[in-house]
Formats: C-alpha cells, sequence, structure tokens
C-alpha cells in the first residue's frame, strides 16, 4: 500500500497513459455534440456513444486537410492521442484528424500517412526538381514483367534511343512490394549513373496499389538525389508515391516520354539551325560583294583612264574652238575676194564697150594707136572702131566742125 | 553507341546553336562564314546520323547483389530524320551561289 500525493497519482497516471502505444495514437468512433469554436480557433466538441462521453480539443494547427469537418451530431472517426490536463484531473483525446464514420481502415491509413507525410514538407511544391533535358542514363523501378517495362523501352526507343536504360526489377505489389521498390531505388541511386529515376506500375486496384502509398517508399523516393517520376497507370486515386515524386506522370509509357526529348523534333530544330547558319553565311557572302562592288566603284573613278577620258574631252573642246575660228577666217577672206573681184569687174573695158562704147585707133603703122580726141580723129584717113564682139574700119571724109 | 551517346548528341546540338549564334552575331569574314555553316551541315548530319544509327542500351541491376547484367537490345530508332533532306538542298543552293560569283 503507498500513499501518493495528487500530482504524484496525476503525474503516474499521465506517464501510463502518453507511454501506452494505444493511447498515443487511436481512432475513437463517436458522435460530435456540443461543438464549440473558441476565439483562438480551436475546436472543442464531445463524442459520445451510448450514453458514455470523451472530451476533444481540436488545435487551430490541426484544422487543415480534415477528412471532416466535425458538426453536432455527426457520426465520425477521430484521430488522436488521449493527454491528461492535470489541473482538473481529466483526460481528452488530442484530436489531428476527422474523418467521416464510413471510411475504410485502409484508405484510414493511407489518408493518416499523406498527412503526416505532407506536414513534413515530403509533397512541397519547392521541393520538385526539374528534369534533366536530356538524360544520359534512365534508372527504371518496375516489375522486370509484364507491359510496363516494354512500354517505357518502346517509347524510349522510338523517341531518343541514345539514352541508357537500367532496369532495377521490383515486385510491384504483394507483401514484399514496398520493400522491393525501396531497394531498388537505393540501388540506382548508388550506382550513381542515372540522371533521373522513374517508378511505376501499371493500374489496379487500391490494394494492388497499396506499395505505392507505403511510407518507406515515399521516404525512398523523397530521399533519392536523382529527379524521380511516379508512372502509376491510375484514373482518379492518387497514391502517395506520386505527390512525393518531383513529377507525376499518367502512365510508364507518359513517364518515359517526359523523360526524353522526341529525336525527330530535335532534328527538325538541328535542320532549321542549318537553315539559319546558311541564310547567315549567304548574307554575309552579300555583305562582302557589296562592299567589293563599293570599292570597285571608288577605284574606277580614280582609274588613269578616267584622266585620259577627261583629257579627250579637253582636246576635243581645243579642237573644235580652233576648227571653227579658222573656219571664220576663211570664210571673212573669201568674202574679202568676192568684193574685190566684183569691184575689179567694173573696171573691165569690155563692160564699157558692151553699154555701147567704142574704142577708137588709127591703123595706118604697124602698131595701132589710140585716138582719144577729134582733133587726132581729123588727121587720120582711116579709123579702126572697136566694138565688144569686133571691130570695123571706117573712112573719114568730112570734117564736121 | 555507348551511354555518351545523349551527351556527344547534346554537345553537338549545343555546339550548332553556338555556331548559328555566332553567325549572327558577329562579323566573319567570308571564309570563316562558309566554314561555319558547312561546320553547322556537318554537325546537324552527326545528329542525325546519331540517331538513326543508336541502339537502346538496356542494362538490368540486381538489387540485392548491385550487379549489372547488360541485355542485348532489339529496339532502333525508326522515325526518319527530316533532317537530311533539308540540308542536302541547301547545300545545293549555297554553292549554286558561290559559283555565280
Amino acid at each position: 500500500m503507498r500513499v501518493l500525493s495528487v500530482p504524484e497519482i496525476t503525474g503516474y497516471i499521465r506517464e501510463l497513459v502518453e507511454y501506452d502505444p494505444i493511447l498515443s495514437d487511436v481512432w475513437v468512433r463517436g458522435e460530435v455534440s456540443n461543438f464549440s469554436h473558441s476565439a483562438a480557433g480551436h475546436m472543442y466538441f464531445c463524442l459520445t456513444d451510448d450514453g458514455v462521453q470523451v472530451n476533444c480539443v481540436l488545435f487551430r494547427g490541426n484544422q487543415r486537410g480534415l477528412l471532416a469537418v466535425p458538426r453536432n451530431g455527426d457520426a465520425v472517426l477521430a484521430h488522436g492521442r488521449i493527454s491528461i490536463y492535470e489541473a482538473r484531473g481529466q483526460y481528452q483525446l488530442m484530436v489531428d484528424n476527422v474523418a467521416p464514420e464510413g471510411i475504410g481502415i485502409l484508405q484510414l491509413q493511407l489518408e493518416e500517412t499523406k498527412r503526416r507525410l505532407e506536414a513534413e514538407g515530403l509533397f512541397a511544391e519547392e521541393r520538385k526538381r526539374p528534369l534533366p533535358v536530356m538524360p544520359s542514363v534512365i534508372g527504371v523501378v518496375t516489375s522486370s514483367q509484364g507491359a510496363v517495362w516494354h512500354d517505357i523501352q518502346t517509347v524510349i526507343a522510338r523517341r531518343f534511343p541514345l539514352v541508357e536504360l537500367i532496369l532495377a526489377p521490383a515486385a510491384v505489389q504483394g507483401p514484399t512490394a514496398a520493400e522491393e521498390l525501396v531497394t531498388g531505388i537505393e540501388a540506382l541511386q548508388e550506382l550513381g549513373r542515372c540522371d533521373v529515376i522513374i517508378v511505376g506500375r501499371g493500374g489496379g486496384s487500391a490494394e494492388d496499389l497499396a506499395a505505392f502509398s507505403d511510407e518507406r517508399v515515399a521516404r525512398a523516393i523523397f530521399a533519392c538525389t536523382v529527379p524521380v517520376v511516379s508512372a502509376v497507370g491510375h484514373e482518379t486515386d492518387i497514391c502517395i508515391a506520386d505527390l512525393v515524386a518531383d513529377v507525376r506522370a499518367a502512365t510508364p509509357s507518359a513517364a518515359a516520354e517526359m523523360c526524353v526529348p522526341n529525336g525527330t523534333d530535335l532534328l527538325a530544330t538541328a535542320g532549321h539551325l542549318v537553315t539559319l547558319a546558311r541564310t547567315s553565311a549567304v548574307d554575309a557572302f552579300r555583305d562582302h560583294r557589296a562592299e567589293l562592288d563599293n570599292v570597285r566603284h571608288r577605284i574606277d573613278r580614280h582609274h588613269p583612264r578616267a584622266r585620259i577620258a577627261n583629257a579627250r574631252l579637253d582636246l576635243d573642246r581645243l579642237t573644235s574652238t580652233t576648227r571653227s575660228t579658222v573656219d571664220n577666217m576663211l570664210s571673212d577672206h573669201r568674202k574679202t575676194v568676192a568684193t574685190l573681184t566684183d569691184r575689179s569687174r567694173l573696171l573691165d573695158p569690155r563692160d564699157v564697150l558692151r553699154r555701147g562704147y567704142a574704142i577708137v585707133t588709127a591703123s595706118d603703122g604697124s602698131t595701132p594707136r589710140r585716138i582719144v580726141s577729134a582733133s587726132d580723129a581729123r588727121t587720120e584717113a582711116a579709123l579702126t572702131l572697136t566694138f565688144s564682139d569686133g571691130s570695123v574700119q571706117t573712112r573719114t571724109t568730112t570734117d564736121q566742125e | 553507341m555507348t551511354s555518351e551517346g545523349a551527351r556527344a548528341f547534346e554537345e553537338r546540338l549545343t555546339q550548332l546553336q553556338e555556331t548559328v549564334q555566332r553567325l549572327e552575331a558577329e562579323h566573319l569574314t567570308l571564309e570563316e562564314a562558309i566554314a561555319a555553316y558547312e561546320r553547322t551541315v556537318e554537325l546537324a548530319n552527326e545528329c542525325s546520323q546519331m540517331l538513326d544509327e543508336a541502339e537502346l542500351r538496356i542494362t538490368t541491376i540486381d538489387a540485392q547483389s548491385r550487379s549489372l547484367r547488360e541485355e542485348s537490345s532489339v529496339y532502333r530508332f525508326s522515325s526518319a530524320s527530316a533532317a537530311a533532306l533539308l540540308l542536302g538542298e541547301d547545300e545545293d543552293d549555297l554553292a549554286d551561289l558561290l559559283d555565280d560569283e
């Protein structure tokens, strides 16, 4: 028999309760009553069943991601641990999740794990790593049998066969699946050659996919030093591996496509680059030719040929000037000569004869003598009258004074 | 084909991009420009050839013993290289242009 103080007995009960594995991690089924929301945002309510009740506290910090929000009259499952409120000698359930009563145990566990890992930051967006653009080695953790491994090979071979695929075979369902997946991820990681790792399987029932929601697998993916693509072929349910992985692919084929570039596209890009290069080279060629033409043009302008041509022009101009000067002089002279000719014609005696005059000569001697006065003519017996068209002999008869 | 295939391919593609950038950005002599262009054709053809001749290399690792076992691959790249036609045409074009001069 012992005697304990109140704090001693309360402390003892507290220790018993808080170290109890069941009481520290338990789902409690009951109906919500006396629900209240404190000013600080905490929730207080009772779970009652068959007239028995448990006080529950749901702190504000635990209210994110609840599977159900408790309301009076709801039949729920509340998860948490039992703690002792020493000042009042009361115990209460410190709730960290609430679920609708109809939920299955597998899903409860799943949701619970999900919630815990999320709180630890395993799903954090900022932790997601980008996939390598052009990996050399891709690790694959999946079953060596079946369509998944085959599909991945086919897709990679079709798109970009320059990579190496390393398969770490693992059971993807059954009791050893989670462990084998973890070992596979670790083995590939230890090898140190993979640029990215695909972890996957085909679709299946919730039980088939259980390994991909196993906490060990989630932690192995989280710890992996290279990016991980989850590739679980399912439609709606998202398993935990999908949430932890850096990238989630809907199917293994889709995962393979994400991991490698499309070789045909790359070749098209290469072809386009060559076209650009060609355009640049042709442009450079044209630039150089334009430059050359420019220089050539400048050279032409200073070529001796051009000077010669100029000199020739000068010469032509001078020549024609000279010629016209000489021509002018000649024509002046010609005019002078013509004038003189006209004038000399007026002095020609035959012109006078044609106007009716005659030349009178005496022809008694051997030499004709000009007779220019009547007195001289009176002494002559015969005179010759010369007209323009010939001469006649005359005889002097009478003297008419 | 070694596992360095992807790396080698990537290097060529990078070189190709850099060569084009240099051609576009810098004032190269005519010889340099033509040499650079010819280099791009060469690189693109190499890329095309690498893909055409690649065989997917497959290895299995035993997760327990960590031992590797290489498997023979039956996969070949099946898409015809789209670039080949394009390249040939380009080459002729430039040659014609140079002949004109």
